[in-house]
């Protein structure tokens, strides 16, 4: 009875620190995605949008206020697969004036890879609570663009940071601005999700074998809790691609396969439970743990394969490959 | 219900390929050009290692494909150019890797549906596609590999000779449309034959001597049917730089780890074809790597799936060439591992990830089929869903949104205007297009095309031109007059602003039509003709020089010299006949071909056996000079000259010289194509003999 206490206690601990670690990192990792320290992102509700077609010109014109001063970029939600070959011409202003603030020409095949595009114009020192206006035209291209649907927009805020080093109040409503951005952002919960792995692998340790895709696998130690603590931190924490901390992750892998003897089957697994992530990660435009991740399963792969080689080896020597040589 | 497997494949190409199987129009796209019968008809001829295209060069990879283009050639006197591609590539590009890779494939697994499924993977995945949109030799190269492959491993099973002369002349059938696609293939083999030895059951070194045995006759067949362009291509590699070999990494910024595990081409965009655009992988394609090594995890037992699983992880760490990990892989291969620097850009290694995932998905449909687990819509389930995953990449080859070789072009009638015009006058001339050609201006022997980017754009880097005005500077820089007439230039045109047929070339070099044709109505030394054109525009440089003439000092674009024609002959690309009457004073012979030091001159009676044999058989190497446009330059002292060599003297003290220009390297070519001709000779006879008393017994 007090054992199962204390196992439960146990496991609310272990939630609980991976679940406030997870929020620390979620939003650590999040925030890195932002271009500067001083800048962050607002949504902006669109009040009034229109698309027309005259001449067999695309023309899509919204309005919105700006939250905040400082305006900079304006980033669209383009949805355009397959690719939209052509021209695009992006224009904003203030609603008020007759003058364009900027007025630009784009290749809008980059819309495919950059879904949400970013019109960066010439920053709008008091742009708070100021009406503008912007226009997308398709000026070139037979087909057509097409944007999500639009009632919300983000832009980016870009304060001078001498303002911010001077006023503590500013800095801390910037500051404050950016956390509850990207505590709406689903990328956020996402990167929280994800820092609970190590708890569910820990609840599978309970049992004895595991069943996935009909591949039999032995009882999941405590090790690879740890292990997986490991790639989750230096995908979504070092992020970057060093070079330097994917062999620790490799030989903890050999070790734990070569102690367990499974035979290999522990790096099919990761590899495969990786790999799913990456499509993920890229939705997200998270590149660089796509990046990170992608490499780690091609290392998984390649275990794969030369445990795959020495099992095969070990069979020839017992005389059961089926390689049909002259002999 | 092998032949009826074969049967299907055919009708999915058929499908898939309609608009190459149901109009019979040009197709021409990228890379893949397009021959004038006039053209085509020229490649019936010996194989010659020298090209007169632009201004001259080795024709180090056409020469390879010499019995491809010799059945261009022979296909030019019967039928036209969109016939000839379609039966020589376009149609193998399709046929050869469905079904080699099913022969393949059916030979590992014994099953005829995974068969099936592993050829559409091999034949429909996203680079085999895109390569079908321009670079038709490596496809039809990367298409036979897989029966080369499966021919090797029955050598290796059977031990027999047969087996091995047969796997000999499927390598040279790989080697005639890409010696690369060769290279690769034969390290395939390689690693085979090593995976086999460390595996084989009960190790006998006799055994491993009759397999190496098997091997050296295969090394030997690819070796002697090769010949012919492997014994110049060694003399020009020992006595200079191959530009083949030289050429910088490209491509770094378009490959990715990801994009290599998902077998996805960068510029794949499911639409369009959208070349040097990198595409964002679709979500889909990240199931092929999961099929791939499952099939690999539930066949781990069959050495077949474990060598081709690792052949895929090799294919993964080549083509993402300097992407991590291991960055500084590729490079360290392109520069100190053999051959390796034929690929400046790793793409071609995506046939690996290819040729290893068709089979391993393969095998685990096989798995799935045969295994009583599953329920049997599960089983078909997989199979359509595997196979959907392929061919729906098919679909804007189909509707042909995908344009490239899916679209028929027509050849604009300014070009066939521009064509006839130059082929109606007979002396060699060249005709330079600027900012480069187009894949309708005219090129033959006698009348190279010359690219204004491509060929001749390198030698005003010295001119110190604006970097904006350098385009431009070929036709108004300060030398342009001298340069374009050293190097035989007779017309300048600018091509059209072809965008019906994907070929608007002053939108990828970035400058407007208007501003060539303001600079060229500007330009002095030009005439424009009256030629009947519409948009193309064409000028006569009046003083170009002819293709080989005599100065009184050494050639230079620097100052207009004095020029004299020289009575020639053309032989061939690689040799010309000159006849010089009462010369006496020290003059230059000038050959307006790029400068290469395998040019020679002979004095007397001339045999490509003894160009072979005497070391001494030219004039000697200082007389030989690269002037500073680049081309050929020879010093004759006709004193000194005619004491050493045959000449005819004259009472007047002057002499009449009979010379030969010569490309040296030729000679090995046709050494090589001896010696291949006499060996396959006696290999048929030998073939017939055996056969006859085999017959008889």
């Amino acid at each position: 009875m007090l054992n199962m206490k204390r196992n439960h206690i146990n496991d609310l601990f272990a939630f609980a620190t991976l679940l406030v670690g997870g929020v620390v990192l979620g939003l650590y990792t999040s925030l890195r995605q932002d271009n500067s320290f001083s800048s962050f992102f607002v949504k902006n509700k669109i009040s009034t949008s229109r698309e027309s077609r005259v001449n067999n010109i695309q023309k899509y014109s919204a309005e919105f206020i700006s939250s905040d001063n400082y305006l900079g970029i304006i980033y669209i939600d383009f949805r355009n697969n397959p690719l939209v070959e052509g021209e695009v011409t992006f224009k904003i202003k203030e609603s008020d004036s007759k003058s364009w603030i900027f007025s630009g020409i784009f290749n809008s095949a980059q819309f495919y890879s950059l879904p949400n595009y970013p019109f960066g114009f010439p920053i709008q020192t008091n742009s708070k609570n100021k009406k503008y206006t912007f226009e997308i035209t398709k000026t070139r291209g037979k087909d057509s663009l097409i944007l999500s649907s639009l009632s919300n927009v983000v832009t980016s805020h870009q304060y001078p940071s001498s303002i911010l080093k001077s006023d503590l109040r500013m800095l801390v409503s910037v500051i404050e601005k950016k956390i509850i951005f990207h505590l709406g952002d689903f990328r956020f919960y996402l990167i929280l999700m994800y820092f609970q792995i190590p708890l569910i692998i820990y609840q599978l340790t309970k049992f004895k074998t595991l069943h996935i895709f009909g591949i039999k696998l032995k009882k999941i130690s405590k090790m690879e809790i740890l292990i997986t603590i490991y790639l989750l931190l230096d995908v979504f924490i070092v992020s970057k691609y060093l070079g330097k901390l994917e062999p620790l992750f490799i030989i903890l892998l050999i070790v734990d396969d070569w102690i367990k003897n499974r035979k290999g089957s522990l790096f099919y697994l990761y590899a495969f439970a990786l790999f799913l992530n990456i499509p993920i990660l890229y939705f997200l435009n998270c590149i660089d743990p796509a990046i990170k991740i992608s490499i780690y399963t091609f290392y998984l792969f390649c275990l794969a394969g030369i445990s795959e080689l020495i099992q095969i080896t070990k069979l020839c020597i017992k005389n059961k490959s089926n390689m049909n040589m002259p002999i | 219900m092998k032949k009826v497997s074969i049967v299907l494949l055919t009708i999915i190409a058929v499908i898939t390929h309609w608009r190459w199987f149901f109009n019979f129009e040009i197709l021409t796209y990228g890379d893949w050009g397009f021959y004038y019968n006039e053209t085509q008809r020229e490649l019936f001829s010996l194989p010659n290692i020298w090209t007169s295209n632009g201004i001259g060069s080795v024709a180090l990879t056409a020469i390879s494909m010499w019995p491809i283009n010799l059945l261009w050639g022979l296909f030019a006197k019967f039928t036209n150019y969109a016939i000839s591609e379609r039966i020589l590539y376009l149609f193998p590009s399709i046929f050869f890797p469905l079904i080699c890779c099913y022969l393949l494939i059916k030979k590992i697994l014994k099953s005829n549906t995974a068969a099936i499924v592993g050829a559409i993977i091999f034949a429909f995945n996203t680079y085999m596609l895109v390569g079908r949109t321009a670079h038709l030799t490596l496809m039809v190269a990367f298409g036979i590999c897989p029966l080369v492959i499966r021919f090797f491993i029955e050598t290796l099973e059977n031990g027999t000779t047969k087996s091995a002369v047969k796997t000999g002349l499927a390598f040279f059938l790989v080697g005639v449309f890409e010696f690369r696609v060769l290279y690769i293939c034969i390290w395939v083999c390689v690693l085979y034959f090593t995976y086999c030895h460390i595996l084989q059951k009960n190790w006998r070194w006799k055994f491993f001597f009759k397999n190496i045995s098997l091997i050296v006759l295969e090394i030997f067949i690819i070796t002697i049917l090769n010949l012919y362009w492997l014994l110049s291509f060694i003399e020009i590699f020992r006595e200079s730089n191959i530009e083949l070999f030289n050429r910088s990494l490209f491509g770094n910024a378009y490959m990715s780890i990801a994009k290599s595990i998902s077998l996805f081409h960068p510029f794949w965009s499911g639409g369009a074809m959208t070349p040097f655009e990198v595409q964002p992988i679709p979500y889909y394609f990240f199931l092929i790597p999961i099929f791939a090594f499952t099939g690999m995890y539930f066949n781990r037992k069959n050495a077949y799936i474990v060598f081709f699983g690792i052949i895929s992880m090799i294919g993964i760490l080549l083509s993402k060439q300097v992407a991590p990990p291991f960055t500084e892989m590729y490079p360290w291969l392109y520069v100190n591992f053999p051959g390796f620097s034929l690929f400046r850009e790793a793409s071609k290694f995506y046939f690996l990830i290819a040729l290893g995932y068709s089979i391993l998905i393969a095998s685990l449909v096989n798995w799935v089929l045969t295994s009583k687990i599953y329920h049997r819509v599960f089983k078909y389930f997989l199979v359509f869903f595997v196979v959907w995953i392929f061919i729906v990449n098919t679909k804007p080859l189909f509707t042909g949104e995908i344009g490239t070789l899916f679209v028929p072009k027509q050849i604009p009638s300014d070009y066939i205007i521009i064509k006839n015009f130059i082929l109606r006058q007979p002396e060699f001339f060249r005709t330079l297009w600027l900012p480069t050609d187009s894949r309708w201006s005219i090129n033959t022997i006698s009348h190279p095309k010359v690219s204004g980017i491509n060929d001749l754009f390198k030698f005003y880097d010295p001119i110190n031109a604006p970097q904006v005005d350098k385009l431009l500077s070929l036709v108004n820089g300060k030398y342009s007059d001298n340069l374009i007439d050293l190097h035989s230039v007779k017309y300048i045109a600018l091509p059209m602003n072809d965008v019906a047929n994907q070929d608007d070339l002053f939108k990828i070099y970035g400058i407007r039509r208007i501003n060539y044709l303001n600079s060229l109505n500007d330009s002095p030394y030009l005439n424009k003709i009256v030629s009947g054109t519409k948009e193309l525009v064409i000028y006569e440089n009046k003083n170009f020089r002819p293709h080989i003439y005599l100065t009184d000092s050494i050639e230079t674009y620097k100052k207009q010299l004095k020029y004299f024609p020289v009575n020639h002959t053309y032989r061939s690309t690689s040799e010309y006949k000159l006849t010089l009457f009462k010369v006496s004073k020290p003059f230059f012979i000038n050959f307006s071909e790029a400068y290469n030091e395998g040019w020679k001159l002979r004095i007397g009676s001339f045999s490509w056996l003894n160009t072979l044999l005497d070391h001494d058989y030219s004039i000697g190497d200082e007389f030989k000079l690269k002037n500073d446009a680049g081309l050929n330059s020879f010093k004759i002292n006709p004193e000194y000259l005619c004491n050493i060599y045959q000449c005819k003297a004259h009472s007047d003290g002057s002499y009449d010289i009979y010379l030969t220009l010569y490309f040296k390297p030729q000679g090995f070519v046709y050494l090589g194509l001896f010696i291949t001709l006499i060996v396959l000779v006696v290999f048929i006879v030998l073939v017939f003999y055996i056969k006859k008393k085999h017959l008889n017994v």
